[in-house]
């Protein structure tokens, strides 16, 4: 079973993989660290999951080679959980992306990373609303310290399908 | 099913309404700071105390591990040691593993386990470690994509469009990655463009690390040198290649202060690679030279392209030795110029030509990795090969002639 | 802390620095050292150290002429860390230079490692002190406000 951990660049997908692989890959403060994907292993319940992490995108349209990349792992693998990694500061267009991924049908897990940022910026998120209305589990992270990393490992099993129309309806009649 | 995009930003602009509060905004020094730098006015002050430290941090620290430390180690102990203790003297393994039995400094020994460990440990080593812990800082703080949007907005101001910073920031430390992050580029002008650019004009961490160690005399002339080369052809390719090059936004990401666990980590994965990759290669370039010096074909090759060197370039042929190793490794190269006598001005060409004449063997099997994605390894090779014969003739010529115009050869 | 005391303080280390850089750069121009009491001038790079302490002048004194409270305590800050960049690499290098001796000898004597502290020393150096009050001023202010 395979884990994918996508984003935006610089949201701290690989600082997210280190933290749930214990693996050493460079995390830097600026995008395009990773252009390239790296694998690493995790145990959840006892089940071996395979975690990747793809070089930041912007969105399922790719505009440069890394994007590719990112996206060409995405349609290599079958039926993987993807986990859509988001700046909780810049939470907008990191749901651009998680719609994207969960209008084509994969089961999604959101970590809203930086958490400790958004606090910071005096922003407040309402992640209970937020998983209400996305049906996907949203998960507070802190990826350099670790915080929610845990609770993130717990609800991988819970990744849900979206069914959009669904979704269309009920975010229209909010 | 799939939402155009509209319809996606409508919803998600419904979604943050109903669950994200938005606080008092309040702007903070640190966010002033991180607009200030960027500011050519306040950004450029800053920028020079950075390189300012950068420099002098280096200086202090390799200074003190290399000549503080290493120096006294290699010299005055193991380097004796060594000669003596050595067996089959006067053989041909005694010259390739120790050089020169009665060389006094490491440095000019030329063997394997003498100048090759010397240069390997003792001067590339604190220089790297060094290099890598300022850049990781820059890396984490998120002052290095700052400095690009910097460089950028002064670069356009001088009429220079389209060259991509952040690969040649990280070019600085190594053009393998440099090469590697040309990815995030849109066209494939773009890419073969700053390909060809950092892997021929940017020398890497580690030598820059040697020159300022070993020459610092000269290293800002080199520099100097290479960085105008770098504009000018890529002034030149930009007309010439067709195709597009969009401006290039950088995403600036805000400031945030480096942790220790992260730089360390970092640091030691660094460090881990030089042993494993850098060091062999390192030893393996000396013993090669050697090797080559005694079935003769350093001399005969020297012999053949004297004209070239002498009539074009105006360096001594002896150089050609450390042009082959500069094949393995541009450290090792700048190291072995240092100790072949000749004036200042020949040092400048001849480490020039180093740099220039041709990419190191990982960061030309990168290009070769990259260009399969960029437009066919045949096109992306042919033209690399043409451009950089070009670059080498002209721009190693040119400062030849500059040379000879000051009245400096 | 009132405008007042933070614009005294900007104008104090503003001008010293302004001064001194002025004077770093003369003096590394002519390639002479010049020594005053604990205060040097000269040295490798002297320009440059010169240039920056000049440019951290008159940072600070734009930041006087800011009314923007936040603006005028970033640029101080930033200011300060131009100060504390070339200052620290003065006292890094001091502190490494001491432990190592000369010919032959790895560790030097106690007494010669104590020798490299007495000064003289560069104007940033001098300036240190200042500036790191005026950025724990700065600071403590800032979290004060909320
Ligand atoms: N404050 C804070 N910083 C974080 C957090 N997660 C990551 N970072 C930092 O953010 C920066 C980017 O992290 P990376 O893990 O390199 O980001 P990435 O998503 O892999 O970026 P690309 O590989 O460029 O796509 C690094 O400097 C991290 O240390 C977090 O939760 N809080
Ligand atoms: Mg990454």
């Amino acid at each position: 079973m395979a884990i994918l951990l996508m984003g935006h660049p610089n949201v701290g997908k690989s600082a997210v993989f280190n933290r749930l692989t214990g693996a050493n890959i460079t995390e830097s403060n600026y995008p395009g660290t990773t252009v390239d994907f790296t694998e690493g292993y995790t145990y959840i319940d006892g089940k071996e999951y395979k975690v990747i992490d793809v070089p930041g995108t912007f969105s399922t349209d790719p505009k440069d080679e890394a994007e590719k990349v990112a996206l060409d792992i995405l349609a290599e693998h079958d039926d993987p959980i993807v986990v859509v990694v988001i700046d909780s500061t810049k939470i907008e267009r990191g749901l651009y992306l998680a719609f994207e991924i969960m209008e084509r049908g994969y089961r999604t897990l959101i970590a809203l990373n930086m958490w400790d940022d958004a606090e910071k910026h005096d922003l407040r998120i309402d992640v209970v609303r937020l998983e209400e209305i996305l049906r996907v589990p949203v998960v507070p992270t802190v990826a350099i310290s670790g915080k929610g990393i845990s609770t993130l490992v717990e609800k991988v099993p819970a990744a849900n399908r979206v069914d959009i129309e669904d979704l269309r309806e009920k975010v229209t009649n909010l | 099913m799939n939402l155009d995009p509209e319809e996606r930003w409508r919803l998600i602009d419904k979604v943050a309404r109903e669950t994200v509060e938005y606080g008092t905004e309040r702007s903070t020094i640190r966010s002033v700071l991180a607009e200030l730098t960027v500011k050519p006015l306040t950004g450029i002050p800053f920028a020079l105390a950075v390189l300012y430290g950068f420099w002098g941090f280096f200086d202090a620290f390799a200074g003190f591990f290399t000549d503080g430390f290493f120096v006294p180690l290699f010299d005055d102990h193991w380097l004796p040691w060594i000669q003596e203790a050595f067996p089959l003297k006067g053989s041909w393994l005694y010259y390739i593993l120790v050089g020169d039995p009665e060389a006094i400094n490491s440095f000019e020994a030329l063997g394997m386990l003498t100048s090759g460990f010397f240069v390997a440990i003792g001067v590339v080593l604190p220089a790297i470690v060094a290099f890598y812990l300022v850049i990781t800082i820059l890396e984490d703080s998120g002052y290095m994509p700052r400095l690009a949007v910097l460089v950028d907005t002064v670069l356009h101001k001088i009429g220079l469009h389209g060259f991509a910073i952040v690969p040649m920031i990280l070019s600085l430390g190594c053009n393998v990655p440099g090469v590697a992050s040309t990815r995030t580029l849109e066209t494939k002008k773009q890419r073969f463009m700053m390909m060809i650019l950092l892997s021929v004009f940017i020398p890497c961490g580690a030598q820059l690390g040697v020159m300022l160690s070993l020459i610092p005399e000269y290293f800002g002339y080199i520099m100097l040198y290479l960085v105008t080369g770098f504009f000018v052809f890529g002034w030149l390719l930009n007309k010439l290649i067709p195709g597009r090059s969009p401006e290039i936004i950088t995403d600036v990401p805000p400031l945030r202060t480096p942790t220790l666990t992260n730089v360390g980590r970092k640091l030691w994965v660094k460090v881990k690679g030089f042993f494993t990759n850098a060091i062999p290669f390192v030893l393996l370039g000396v013993g090669l030279v050697n090797l080559l010096y005694l079935g003769g074909v350093i001399s005969w090759i020297a012999n053949s392209l004297e004209p070239l060197f002498t009539g074009w370039f105006g360096i001594p042929k002896e150089t050609v030795a450390p042009l082959i190793a500069g094949f393995l490794r541009k450290d090792l190269a700048v190291a072995q110029l240092s100790a072949i006598d000749m004036s200042g001005f020949q040092l400048i060409t001849s480490v020039v030509i180093i740099s220039i004449y041709f990419p190191c063997i990982a960061t030309f099997s990168m290009i070769i990795k990259e260009g399969r994605k960029s437009g066919g390894v045949i096109k992306v090779l042919s033209g690399s090969l043409l451009t950089l014969a070009t670059v080498v003739f002209l721009w190693g010529g040119l400062l030849h002639l500059i040379g000879i115009l000051l009245g400096v050869t | 802390m009132n405008q007042k005391t933070l614009d005294t303080l900007l104008a104090l280390i503003g001008v010293g620095s302004f001064i001194a850089g002025l004077l770093e750069v003369l003096f590394g121009l002519v390639g002479e050292t010049y020594t005053w009491q604990i205060l040097t001038f000269g040295g490798d790079f002297t320009v440059w150290r010169g240039l920056i302490l000049v440019s951290a002048g008159t940072l600070f004194f734009f930041a006087i002429n800011q009314a923007n409270p936040i603006q005028k305590k970033a640029q101080a800050v930033l200011a300060c860390s131009m100060i504390w960049i070339i200052g620290g690499i003065e006292i890094l290098s001091t502190v490494l230079n001491s432990v190592t001796g000369g010919e032959g000898a790895w560790i030097n004597t106690v007494s010669e490692f104590l020798s490299h502290y007495y000064g003289p020393f560069t104007p940033s150096v001098l300036l240190l002190p200042i500036s790191i009050v005026l950025v724990i001023l700065v600071r403590s202010n800032e979290a004060n406000n909320g």
